[in-house]
């Protein structure tokens, strides 16, 4: 532009200004953030640093939710318990916690990690020969890059940023001004340009990458108890003498409460003496509960012995080898009367 | 625009906007392309959401907040004769903002459930059935309980649980936000148990691992 320096041009308008104004602060905020890619590409091309997006928040509060990571890589034999790495899973998801356990294998390492806001261990460890220590943590960077990374976020950006270096362009040529200064306007108009592209396009072109803090809980019910039945005793059996219609007939009736419905009784016939077994059986199966259970001694059962013990023991009818751990018992004798015969009685 | 404009001149180099939108151009190419050489890791950053949130599993709606263990006190059978069984359900609850995937293992104490007396297979039985109810019919006085677990879910474990981790769901089961997922539990004490078994009692632990979606 030719212009002659203070040639007497109209004073610009305030919508002009505003704009002007409105233009150079979209490009400062434009500069800043261009500077911060360009500090994050040449990090990255001195130090190998990578840039990590944290998508959620594990590792908070040391790491929050949409913070911008930087972490450099580091050999598996300089790592140490309590430094946050950032590693690949199997499954290609990047996991960025803090090392709580480390077992080294020569040049290879077993990393257990956990987040900050977990509270337990990553369910697998991880083995590895190097990993990515994080540096620094950005709170809400990681928001910004994503949104500058994103296909709308590019396009806008570059858009924004390019009608805002026109408009200023603009108003500076309205302005008047010589030509040095319209130069440097517009290099430095450029560098700005430059770093807010540049910061995009190194966000696409793979330098931060997401990462989670992935969250876990555990929870734990721990049961009452359960418990398995124990078979109770029968009281102690009663026994009275029951008359038959002849001698023979009479029998000693050895009875007791059913304890349970779900119980039978093994009763057995043995001598007081000796302890021998001479008669036994099942009786009280289905009875119903506090209804009289009985055997009746008779005659038939007796061996030769006189004196006799009718031990009776309590088992679950449904699960026969469940039996009671006591039983109780009654005594019972033969009786010879003259000339009529034998009955059974019940006493010593 | 003014009355007294100047002439206009032809466009060149030094003009301001030309320049500039030259040096976006090249800037836009350059951008794109130029930096995939220098970073190879894995992971696209495009897509993918920002979870702030808070991943937390309940039980029957209790255990808010991370950690802790529920007395599940109707978890419980008493006076169990052979052969009987009891059904219960179980509610995994995800009481967070993100939906999270659960396993869970178990184990048992106690002599109805460890004791050498009796085979494993005539010890205390648990069958963990996801997606499904559990109810009892029969009462404990009758001692003619049985359990059952509904018709719907899907049965992940049956068997004994022992001093050790016994994984009674392997599979990952997913629940969203605010989701419930019920678990029916179905414990049998065997009509092979033997006497020694009498009497004898157990407690159950579960223990349920949650994690967030699409962690590894």
């Amino acid at each position: 532009m030719t212009e002659q320096p203070g040639s007497a041009r109209p004073a610009p308008g305030r919508a002009r200004v505003a704009a002007g104004l409105a233009a150079d602060g979209v490009l400062w905020v434009g500069a800043l953030l261009g500077l911060a890619g360009l500090v994050l590409v040449v990090a990255g091309w001195l130090l190998g640093t990578t840039a990590l997006v944290v998508r959620s928040g594990s590792m908070e509060p040391t790491i929050g939710t949409g913070a911008l990571a930087l972490a450099r890589p580091v050999a598996a034999r300089d790592v140490e318990v309590g430094d946050v790495v950032s590693v690949v899973a199997p499954s290609g998801q990047r996991v960025t916690h803090r090392v709580v356990g480390l077992r080294r294998d020569g040049e290879v390492a077993r990393l257990t990690l956990r987040g900050d806001a977990n509270s337990r261990p990553d369910a697998e460890p991880y083995t590895v020969s190097a990993v990515d220590r994080v540096v620094v943590a950005v709170p809400v960077a990681g928001r910004v890059v994503a949104v500058l990374s994103s296909p709308v976020g590019r396009g806008l950006s570059v858009a924004v940023l390019g009608g805002a270096v026109a408009v200023r362009a603009a108003v500076r040529r309205r302005r008047g001004g010589t030509a040095v200064q319209g130069r440097h306007a517009a290099t430095t108009s450029a560098l700005l340009v430059a770093g807010a592209v540049l910061l995009p396009g190194v966000a696409s072109g793979g330098a931060p990458a997401n990462t989670l803090a992935s969250f876990t809980d555990t929870a734990t019910a721990t049961s009452a108890t359960f418990a398995a039945h124990a078979v109770v005793s029968q009281a102690q059996p009663g026994c009275a003498d029951v008359n038959g219609v002849l001698v023979l007939g009479n029998v000693a009736r050895v009875s007791w409460t059913q304890v349970d419905r779900a119980y039978e009784y093994t009763w057995e016939l043995r001598t007081t003496s000796t302890g021998a077994l001479v008669a036994s059986g099942v009786v009280g199966t289905g009875a119903a509960a506090g209804s009289p259970v009985s055997v009746d001694i008779g005659t038939a059962l007796l061996g030769t012995a006189d004196s006799y013990q009718v031990v009776v023991r309590a088992r679950l009818a449904g699960t026969p080898a469940w039996v009671a751990t006591t039983t109780t018992s009654t005594a019972v004798r033969r009786q010879t009367v003259a000339i009529l015969g034998v009955s059974v009685r019940c006493g010593a | 625009m003014s009355a007294h404009r100047a002439p206009r001149r032809r466009r060149s180099l030094r003009d301001v906007p030309v320049r500039v939108l030259l040096c976006l151009g090249l800037l836009l190419g350059f951008g794109a392309v130029g930096t995939m050489a220098y970073w190879t890791d894995t992971g696209t950053l495009t897509g993918g959401s920002f979870t702030a949130g808070t991943l937390d599993v309940g039980l029957d709606a209790a255990l808010a907040g991370p950690g802790g263990t529920y007395a599940a006190t109707t978890f419980a059978a008493g006076n169990l004769v052979p052969g009987e069984s009891a059904a219960f359900t179980l509610q995994v609850k995800n009481l967070g903002s993100v939906p999270f995937t659960y396993t869970a293992r178990g184990t048992s104490s106690g002599e109805l459930a460890t004791s050498t007396s009796a085979t494993s297979a005539q010890r205390l039985q648990l069958t963990v059935k996801v997606g499904s109810t559990g109810s009892t019919t029969g009462a404990e006085s009758t001692h003619d309980r049985v359990g059952s677990c509904s018709a719907s879910g899907t049965q992940t474990y049956s068997g004994p649980l022992g001093a050790t981790d016994t994984s009674v769901v392997p599979t990952a089961q997913t629940i969203a936000t605010g989701g419930t997922q019920n678990v029916c539990l179905l414990v049998t004490l065997p009509s092979a148990a033997p006497n020694a078994l009498q009497g004898k009692s157990a407690t159950t632990t579960l223990v349920v691992d949650a994690k967030q979606v699409g962690a590894p």
